[in-house]
């Protein structure tokens, strides 16, 4: 085995940009994700054990009764290691000394929400006010970004955001890829476009084609609506409701409440995902004649009897062994001329210490002689 | 923004061990779902346990199951699948137990004392489990499977022992290449009395006075169960267990005359239930930053002035007062290489002082 340096041209790191795309579809208060339907469990209506229209952050407890469920847990010590929904007042108070075992519980899930403000007084307006930073950097995209456009919402004219988590967008939703789709009994009646690609989310079909509706913040995961014009109207009268952008997701915020009328209410959001991932390319060159001989056993050929040595106080000499021919030939009767060669199986990367970190290993042995030589080029994910 | 250098008072290297618990019922590895959790091969030489049917994205692996022979033991080169059961005993062997002074590859040894020979195991049932379950290694004093030794196939379950890796939190072997390894035993489930460790029988071992089976051994880095047949056989058990379905072979007459899939098949049969906790190791760093009460009371914030007095004082004498945000942690050239986030500003002004321990997990 023989050790390489690597060079500054022989390690390069690459990014690659994806662009996952996510659809929500949202109709009677029910969430689907990319179309599709949760599996019925025996145990609950999805064999993930997390609600329909939501993601299983792990994917471990797969169609499991509770009792059966893998959960994590730590010992609780000195360090105050804890899980991030446990306390401090309850990690003092609710277990015992050291070595006590603090457990949590898995089937983590997210997706979507949703949060109506209609007046300054609401109880979610912080919400809304902890954004205005946000809204203010990026007014230099759009004036509709400025705060002020957002901080008196009424029960008329309210604000909705929606929240997308990180975990289905990674570094930040892709610019001009935002659709918003409503739908009264499966007619289109409404689509919001992020077209201009500078945040605003402008409706593209509707009745008021070409008025901005809402703003999007990319990098924050948040859909922001304000548009309370009618697009049509769900339900018969009396008691028939309008379907407006700020009625979006209708359903899925808690405390609200679904009437028949609204039933006939659907909304889409889809959009694509910027997520970024490093990876290394390492090159390495087996050059021309090197790499043609192995310390392994097995290059030497088999004499049938152990290796003769001779020995005194000062020196310790084997006999020297042929090497094993192992040259190919189509003949099998006369034996090809000899020449030095290998079969490298794997690549080993090291680090300064010589510490072993890495290995690469070739699909199929590649045959090495002293006329020819390769370049092994190595990825890895970061 | 001010900068402060971390002396080496101000940082410690932590370990965090966090475990999880695993349970695998009887019913997942033969019931529940038949045989569609079970992924078989063309080369026969493993099959593969998922915990829902493998063709749905959601199942996961949970492990695989195989068998292996030693040419010592009761083999034939005639028997079905014998280079197959013999070459899986040497791979798991050589990986497992490595090699001798002589460099053959070490059998499997029922107590793990490689020195003093003792009993060997000839028959293993081997079940490597998946890096999703074990995590960075088995947690010791943990492993539990219940198996149904009942002689009659059909009624399988009606007697079941335990095997365990009982006090190998204190009492595991470091002379394996692939790790630390404990000693599994066998014992009565609550209710059975159908193995009877007698006192002189070379198989058994005694741990705080009770006597126990040897039954195998775990491998708690490499996440890998090897089993040796002799827990089937009339030696643990009395009268030997009919561990197929159709011709009642016995165990001996399984690993000989049986696939590698047939034997993995009977021996799912017979898992009553298995339980496990994993451990992940979680490495950090702790910085202590330590703010001094004449430290860190002006901001370079362009929003801390207004009109080129500072916002929070009202009168000259007032004193300073800022509010911490955010720790930068920057490196020996001033890059920034990490920041912690208070979960809501610190006022700091020249009558305080703070210690905010940040911690960098990876």
């Amino acid at each position: 085995m023989s050790y390489y340096e690597l060079k500054d041209n022989d390690v390069f790191i690459n990014t690659i940009e994806a662009y996952p795309n996510y659809k929500f579809y949202i109709q009677s208060g029910s969430i689907y994700i990319n179309d599709q339907q949760a599996v019925s469990g025996t145990y609950s209506d999805n064999i993930l054990g997390v609600p329909e229209g939501f993601i299983s952050l792990f994917e471990y407890n797969v169609n499991r009764d509770v009792g059966e469920r893998i959960y994590p847990f730590v010992t609780k010590s000195g360090q105050k290691q804890k899980f991030k929904t446990i306390s401090d007042v309850e990690f003092n108070t609710q277990f015992g000394y050291d070595g006590s075992i603090i457990s949590s519980s898995y089937n983590m899930s997210s997706s979507i929400s949703k949060i109506t403000i209609d007046s300054t007084t609401d109880t979610d307006y912080k919400y809304l006010r902890s954004l205005k930073s946000s809204f203010n950097h990026y007014s230099f995209w759009s004036q509709r970004f400025n705060f002020s456009n957002f901080e008196t919402p009424t029960v008329s004219n309210p604000v909705v955001l929606l929240n997308v988590p990180s975990i289905f967008y990674g570094n930040s939703l892709k610019k001009g890829e935002v659709t918003l789709n409503a739908y009264i009994s499966g007619t289109l009646v409404g689509t919001l476009n992020d077209s201009r690609q500078n945040g605003e989310l402008v409706q593209t079909f509707g009745p008021t084609t070409g008025s901005v509706e809402g703003v999007v913040m990319y990098n924050e995961g948040i859909i922001v609506l304000t548009g309370s014009s009618t697009l049509g109207t769900m339900g018969s009268a009396p008691g028939s409701i309008d379907q407006k952008w700020t009625s979006f997701g209708f359903g899925i915020e808690s405390g609200e409440t679904m009437s028949l009328d609204q039933v006939s209410g659907s909304y889409s959001l889809e959009f694509d995902t910027v997520s970024q991932l490093q990876n290394m390319t390492i090159l390495a060159k087996a050059p021309y004649g090197e790499l043609n001989h192995s310390n392994n056993p097995t290059y030497l050929k088999y004499t049938g009897h152990e290796p003769t040595y001779s020995t005194s106080s000062y020196q310790f000499i084997e006999t020297n062994r042929e090497i094993k021919n192992v040259v190919p030939a189509a003949q099998t009767d006369i034996a090809p001329p000899f020449q030095k060669e290998t079969y490298i199986s794997k690549i080993c990367i090291y680090d300064k210490n010589k510490r072993l970190v890495g290995i690469c290993k070739l699909a199929t042995p590649i045959r090495k002689t002293e006329v020819n030589e390769y370049l092994f080029k190595m990825k890895i994910d970061l | 923004m001010t900068f402060k250098p971390l002396n080496e008072n101000d940082t410690v290297n932590t370990r965090t061990l966090l475990h999880e618990a695993i349970p695998l019922t009887g019913a997942i590895v033969s019931g529940t779902y038949g045989t569609n959790n079970i992924k078989t091969y063309s080369h026969g030489m493993f099959e593969s346990v998922y915990d829902y049917p493998y063709l749905s994205s959601s199942a996961n692996h949970i492990f695989d199951l195989t068998a292996g022979l030693h040419p010592d033991g009761p083999i034939a080169s005639t028997d079905t699948q014998f280079t197959k059961k013999r070459n899986i005993y040497n791979q798991m062997a050589q990986v497992l137990m490595g090699y001798d002074a002589t460099g053959s590859i070490q059998k499997f040894d029922e107590d793990g004392d490689l020195l003093l020979g003792g009993a060997k195991m000839q028959e293993i049932i081997v079940m490597p489990f998946s890096r999703l379950l074990t995590k960075d290694e088995v947690k010791k004093e943990t492993f539990e499977l219940t198996l149904g030794i009942n002689a009659g196939y059909n009624s399988a379950m009606n007697s079941l022992i335990t095997i365990s890796d009982v006090s190998a939190s204190s009492e595991y072997r470091v002379n394996s290449p692939a790790g630390d390894y404990g000693i599994l035993y066998a014992t009565n489930s609550a209710g059975s009395t159908f193995l009877n460790a007698a006192a002189s029988n070379t198989h058994t071992s005694s741990i705080g006075g009770v006597k126990y089976w040897n039954a195998g051994l775990i491998f708690y880095q490499a996440g890998i169960i090897v089993l040796t047949g002799s827990i089937f056989g009339t030696q643990l058990t009395a009268p030997a267990v009919d561990m197929d379905p159709t011709n009642l072979a016995h165990i001996d007459e399984l690993m000989t005359g049986s696939t590698i899939d047939q034997i993995s098949d009977a021996f799912r049969h017979r898992v009553y239930n298995m339980q496990f906790n994993n451990t992940t190791e979680l490495n950090s760093t702790v910085y202590f930053c330590r703010i001094n009460h004449n430290e860190f009371n002006y901001s370079s914030n362009p929003t801390y002035l207004s009109g080129s007095r500072i916002q929070v004082k009202n009168q000259a004498t007032d004193e300073p007062v800022a509010y911490i945000t955010t720790v930068g942690l920057y490196n020996d050239n001033n890059e920034l290489l990490a920041t912690a986030k208070l979960s809501e500003p610190l006022k700091k002004s020249a009558s305080n002082e703070f210690t905010i321990r940040t911690r960098l997990d990876y």
